[in-house]
């Protein structure tokens, strides 16, 4: 597989139809991280789109140094952002703010078996945590924690420390104890 | 080793097969009897189980790839900046030469005002003043016959 990279130069030096292996290679990944960012499909779509449409006009601004794919997601996450700013219903909650005053008695104490946590449980979950918790727990699938960190712009201590509390609030929703 | 924030960290990455294997051992040992590192592990688990890689609808890469095949689009001063690169510049310059030094020869040869032209005009004058002269010489000296 060639390295994107050496994908990236010849787009910059003027052959922008290798992008489109930049749009198969990450295709799903990226738009995985979308979907269950935004949980709306048509949502998910556009921004996807707007993201790659994006790296292309500005892939200038791009200094091949082997993290292509961490400036990519961080396109997409601010697309995210830009998508929830716009839409104000959805509530982003920052680490200073604490999910527990939004959390239901009813769900802390519902016991969930771990087989049956379905997806639907979990992207509800994960959007009651504190945006940065949520933005790591929801790029780890794609990024590794030195990408994240990367692409956050914050230390991999910062990145570690917020992916460890989101768990862990998680942990509270699904109504588990801690095993003694 | 006593569980703390740091080994919550090496958990994280252990359970994303990040973790450096000159830690790994020394974690390892620790995993055995400590039952928080152990669910760390076991949440990672369930949540990256929960959040399964969504395929990308059809169609939706057919805007951006389209975008990709069209020619790039080049800013005002990239044109410029082309137009005027080392490699256009030597042979226009050296054209330019040519041309500006074959105007002026051009110009100089074809002129009418020329002081060599004029020189070889008075010149002509002066001959045919003198030739003049020394016939009314010769009239004069048969009408005293």
């Amino acid at each position: 597989m060639i390295h994107d990279d050496i994908i990236i130069y010849n787009v910059k030096n003027g052959n922008t139809e290798d992008f489109g292996l930049i749009v198969q290679k990450y295709k799903d990944s990226l738009y995985s991280f979308i979907f269950y960012s935004v949980k709306d499909e048509a949502a998910a779509g556009d921004i996807f789109q707007d993201t790659m449409l994006k790296a292309l006009t500005e892939i200038d601004k791009y200094k091949e140094e082997g993290k292509f794919k961490a400036w990519l997601f961080t396109i997409a996450r601010n697309k995210v952002t830009d998508h929830f700013r716009k839409n104000s219903r959805f509530i982003q909650l920052s680490e200073e703010e604490d999910a527990d005053d939004f959390a239901s008695s009813s769900d802390n104490t519902e016991a969930r078996a771990q087989s049956n946590i379905s997806l639907e449980e979990i992207s509800q979950y994960i959007g009651r945590l504190p945006k940065e918790q949520q933005e790591v727990i929801l790029l780890r699938p794609y990024l590794s924690f030195k990408e994240i960190a990367s692409a956050l712009d914050c230390p991999l201590g910062t990145v570690l420390a917020r992916m460890n509390r989101g768990i862990k609030k998680l942990q509270q929703f699904m109504g588990e104890e801690y095993a003694a | 080793m006593q569980h703390n924030e740091e080994m919550e960290n090496l958990a994280l990455l252990y359970s994303y097969g990040e973790l450096d294997s000159n830690r790994e051992g020394e974690f390892l040992q620790h995993l055995k009897d400590c039952p928080e590192c152990q669910n760390i592990i076991r949440l990672t688990g369930i949540i990256t189980a929960a959040m399964p890689e969504v395929k990308a609808p059809d169609g939706l890469c057919t805007l951006p790839l389209a975008a990709a095949e069209q020619p790039k689009k080049q800013s005002f001063l990239e044109t410029i900046a082309q137009a005027f690169s080392f490699k256009r510049l030597v042979p226009a310059g050296a054209m330019m030469l040519i041309f500006a030094v074959m105007g002026i020869t051009a110009f100089k040869l074809g002129s009418f005002n020329t002081p060599v032209y004029d020189t070889y005009v008075d010149g002509m004058y002066a001959e045919i003043t003198d030739i003049e002269d020394d016939i009314d010489d010769l009239y004069a000296y048969f009408d005293a016959f």
